[in-house]
């Protein structure tokens, strides 16, 4: 049985790790670890997705109805459970990046001066 | 939202394809097998969490933990089965006991009657200053043609017996009068054939009679072709026009219309009919407006009838009330009684329970306090007990209803049987069963459940061993139930200790005659138009004489009316020689019976003679009186030689030649009135009872006594048999019914309470093993061991019995309509009652008390 504490980081997480995801699944359907490894390497290594902490989230964005998930063939030939974005999640995908652009643009603004000279 | 779409081996399976998916790419990058493995499973961090956190996002995990609790629950009543008999058998008595007398209540009060729009149906009737209740036949048409209130107002009366012949043996039926509307209004249709119809209630159209379906069932074989046919009643034809369903009320075998053209409507009729008059009031209509607009109706007519009756109508007032209200006002507060019984009970059997739960939560301390420690929140625990108790109050409530609603055959009984009701299982006595069962289970597991989930795991787990978790608190809410307890069945106890000495005094009472091998058999003589007084005479005449020589039959007599039989008719109608202007303050009742009754009751002559072959049709009139009779009519004055009349305005006079003394007439607990008797021969009865002193057992002689019958008169049923005992036993039955079950409650709640006491104390010595081991060791006497436990348990029951009696005086007054000749307050009942509880309890603690006696102090000592 989970602690509270732990509830209330995964929240605190959950907002980006879905972003990412659904940005990653926009370039077609993909499994599990196709996202993982899609994160990581988009983001230059550096951001690093625990394996383990992506289906708790893919569970929640398919229980939204943002992603729908089906078993298939990977290309080395393994099954996998693929997913992929549908209609709403496309929709989510455009509002959830805009608030995120707009909120970094607004801790980017506050933190400005600073990061220029770090 | 419901339900969890994908198992869990799916989900396992896609957490292993992403395993094989990584471990193969970063063996690509040149890792070996083993590398990679763990690479992989490093990268996906724990993989058990995810699964756990899988499964608890699945909708119906509260459902898994149910199922868990309730395994969990039923493998610990396993464990202890006879913790758990003993608590469903508990449950299951006081819950059955509530849904039984509940669906009695359900029946008799609750439930509307089975009437068309039964809620503006009322009851009318007259009052008059003395005698019975009715409406007088020759006020009714009044009532009917000028009332403001009524949408339909009938009547019935008239309940006689008919001989029924024709067809086979000729039998005895009963048959009321009814307007011709009477069905109709309340909504009877006839289960086949057709009702009255409104022309019949004239006379000479009045000769067609319903049957029951009973009847025509039994006597008729169910035969439609019995419909259209002429049955013969006292030798007159009906045409049988239809067959009323079972449960039509009035009850009766036939119903024949009234005709209300007939004599018995007019004021001036020689004799009037008593009637019931059942009206469905017009919507909207207050029933105070309908009974002062019959009030008026009826003073209206008093002008119509002749001055001889201004005596009898004086102070004559009318009472409408709802029809329901009537029918059951006999019974309502005995059933409220029994309800208030049965909760107590249900009360003591969930302070029972609870009590044992807070036992069983305190031994399970250390249990509940390793799941704590383990991370079982406080929740999860409640939750946990509360499952157990909910397994108890579900399985104890299932049998307990199950058991409860076949106990109700038993209690069918309390229905009275001018109400068509039956006992039968519908939501509102689901709903209450249900509503008991969450009560119980609220009382008994809730409070146990948070007291015992109040765990300081810390010191739980110090403390270890038996002497675990019992805080003050808890143990004073357990004394402080086991003296609800004591108090709760001392008031059940005191009053069924007082409808039992109600009934022993019942059974004390002087009868005033000797109702040991006493036979009856009654005879009712067809009530013909030609009403030939002569012809009856010589038939019981005859009848007396071949039954007296029957073989086993050592003496017989004839009588129109036998101590504690059907009820019969008054006279208020006396008048006294030399005393013209006396008038009786009660009903007088008047009795044609053959010379030797008094010798054959072993009814004692005080004065004069009795009657004797001489008082016969021409001879001089004669009656004998009873003592209350000559106290109330003459004083002090001697009855002998008296003349008195009665019954008509200007009566013959009577001689009055003998007194005998009291007897009980009309019940075991109504003191005998005044009472005439008068030779049947003198004036004839087409009723009577041949009251037969036997030898051996009565009942032997019924067949001959029928026989003898017959042999006289092959058309002559005998309408009843039966003995004086069982007419005393049938006249007390609904008493020994009442205070049976009132005892069987009581003694319930007793066991129950002396289990109670027994489990506190002797779970409170147990829980002092250490102490009682140091005061031995110390050199305390082996006997102030005892006195210490058993003085425990005297002040439970002190203050428990204290309690009791307080609530037993506020409450049995409650019973006193129930009561015969025993006061409410009755102070030996009370201080019986109260000694007997004070005595179990202190037997009930005795027994723990001896085993703490018994202590060796070392074992004692080392008991941690």
């Amino acid at each position: 049985m989970s602690t509270r504490e732990e509830r209330e980081r995964l929240t605190l997480l959950q907002g980006t790790l879905d972003l990412l995801i659904l940005r990653t699944l926009v370039f077609g359907p993909q499994h599990g670890q196709g996202i993982a490894r899609a994160i990581q390497q988009t983001s230059e290594d550096a951001l690093l997705v625990e394996h383990g902490a992506l289906y708790p989230a893919l569970q929640r964005l398919e229980a939204q109805g943002w992603i729908d998930a089906r078993w298939g063939t990977s290309a080395n030939n393994r099954k996998a459970r693929f997913y992929t974005l549908t209609q709403a999640g496309r929709k989510q995908l455009v509002k959830e990046s805009t608030r995120w652009r707009r909120l970094s643009t607004a801790i980017g603004r506050i933190l400005g001066p600073e990061a220029k000279e770090g | 939202m419901f339900g969890r779409k994908r198992p869990v081996s799916d989900f396992n399976a896609e957490i292993e394809a992403h395993l094989q998916l990584e471990i193969e790419r970063l063996k690509e990058q040149g890792l070996s097998e083993q590398e990679a493995r763990a690479a992989a499973r490093r990268a996906f961090g724990n993989v058990m969490h995810a699964e756990e956190r899988f499964y608890e996002s699945g909708r119906w995990l509260w459902w898994d933990h149910l199922c868990q609790d309730v395994r969990f629950g039923l493998r610990m009543l396993a464990k202890s089965p006879g913790f758990a008999a003993v608590a469903i058998l508990t449950l299951a008595l006081a819950i059955g006991a509530n849904t039984a007398i509940f669906s009695v209540v359900d029946a008799v009060l609750l439930r509307p009657l089975p009437f068309k729009d039964p809620g503006r149906l009322v009851w009318a009737t007259e009052h008059f200053a003395f005698g019975p209740s009715t409406v007088i036949s020759a006020d009714f048409p009044a009532w009917k043609d000028r009332n403001q209130v009524f949408e339909q107002i009938a009547a019935f009366g008239g309940t006689s017996g008919a001989n029924l012949t024709g067809a086979g043996e000729p039998s005895r039926v009963t048959i009321t009068r009814v307007t011709t509307g009477l069905f109709s209004m309340l909504g009877l249709q006839p289960a086949a054939g057709r009702a009255f119809l409104p022309a019949e209630g004239k006379q000479g159209q009045d000769k067609v009679v319903l049957l029951s379906e009973t009847l025509w069932r039994n006597r008729f074989g169910s035969d439609p072709r019995t419909i259209g046919e002429t049955i013969r009643l006292d030798g007159a034809g009906y045409l049988v026009a239809g067959v009323m369903p079972a449960n039509v009320r009035p009850q009766a075998d036939v119903w024949t219309p009234l005709a209300l053209d007939a004599d018995i409507f007019s004021a001036h009729s020689p004799q009037w009919m008593m009637l019931a008059a059942i009206g469905r009031l017009k919507p909207g209509v207050e029933i105070s407006k309908a009974q002062s607009d019959l009030q008026v109706l009826t003073q209206e007519m008093d002008k119509e009838y002749p001055p001889e009756a201004a005596q009898f109508r004086a102070h004559e007032t009318v009472e409408v009330i709802p029809l329901h209200e009537m029918m059951v006002h006999n019974v309502r507060s005995l059933l409220l009684i029994l309800l208030g019984t049965v909760g107590f009970v249900l009360l003591i059997a969930c302070a029972n329970v609870a009590n044992l739960l807070l036992s069983r939560s305190v031994v399970r301390g250390r249990e509940l306090a390793v799941r704590a420690a383990l991370g079982a929140g406080r929740l999860r625990l409640v939750r946990q007990l509360l499952t157990e108790a909910l397994l108890l109050a579900t399985i104890g409530g299932l049998l307990g209803s199950i058991t409860g609603l076949w106990a109700t055959k038993i209690l069918r009984q309390l229905i009275p049987a001018t109400l068509p009701a039956d006992v039968h299982f519908d939501p509102r006595v689901f709903g209450f069963s249900a509503a008991i069962i969450a009560l119980a289970l609220f009382m008994f597991g809730l409070i146990p459940a948070l007291i015992a989930s109040r765990t300081d795991v810390n010191e739980r787990l110090k403390e270890g061993g038996l002497r675990l978790g019992a805080s003050a608190g808890t143990h004073r809410l357990r004394g402080l139930m086991s003296v609800g307890e004591i108090g709760l069945s001392l008031i059940l106890l005191v009053g069924a200790g007082l409808m039992v000495r109600s009934f022993l005094r019942l059974t004390e009472v002087d009868l005033g005659f000797d109702p040991n091998s006493l036979l009856l058999a009654t005879v009712e003589r067809p009530l013909t138009a030609a009403f030939d007084s002569q012809q009856h005479s010589a038939f019981f005449q005859s009848s007396l004489e071949r039954i007296r020589s029957l073989p086993g039959v050592k003496e017989a007599a004839l009588t129109q009316r036998y101590p504690l039989g059907p009820p019969h008719n008054a006279t208020m109608m006396l008048r006294v020689q030399g005393a013209e202007n006396f008038r009786p303050s009660q009903p007088i009742s008047v009795t044609a019976i053959s010379p030797d009754y008094f010798h054959v009751m072993r009814i004692r002559l005080l004065k004069g003679r009795t009657f004797g072959d001489r008082d016969v049709e021409g001879a001089q009139k004669v009656v004998i009186v009873n003592e209350s009779f000559s106290r109330m009519v003459f004083g002090e004055r001697d009855a002998i030689g008296q003349h008195i009349g009665f019954g008509e305005p200007s009566p013959t006079w009577k001689e009055v030649v003998g007194v005998v003394a009291d007897a009980r007439e009309d019940a075991l607990e109504k003191e005998p009135g005044p009472e005439m008797f008068v030779p049947y021969l003198q004036q004839p009865s087409f009723s009577m009872t041949f009251m037969l002193r036997t030898e051996s057992n009565p009942l032997m002689l019924a067949g001959s006594v029928r026989e003898a019958v017959l042999s006289i008169d092959k058309n002559q049923p005998l309408s009843d048999t039966t003995t004086m005992e069982e007419v005393i036993a049938k006249s007390v039955a609904p008493r020994r019914f009442r205070m049976l079950l009132l005892g069987l409650f009581a003694l319930l709640a007793l066991s129950l309470a002396m289990i109670g006491v027994y489990g506190v104390i002797a779970y409170s010595s147990t829980q002092r093993t250490h102490e009682f081991g140091v005061r031995i060791a110390l050199g305390a006497d082996r006997q102030d061991i005892l006195k210490l436990v058993v003085r425990q348990g005297f002040k439970l029951a002190l203050l428990g019995v204290t309690m009791g009696v307080a609530g037993a005086l506020l409450l049995t007054r409650f019973l006193s309509g129930l009561l015969y000749e025993v006061s409410p307050h009755d102070p030996l009942t009370f201080a019986g009652v109260a000694a007997l509880l004070m005595l179990v309890a202190l037997a009930a603690s005795y027994i723990p008390a001896r085993r703490a006696m018994k202590l060796d102090p070392i074992v004692a000592l080392r008991y941690e």
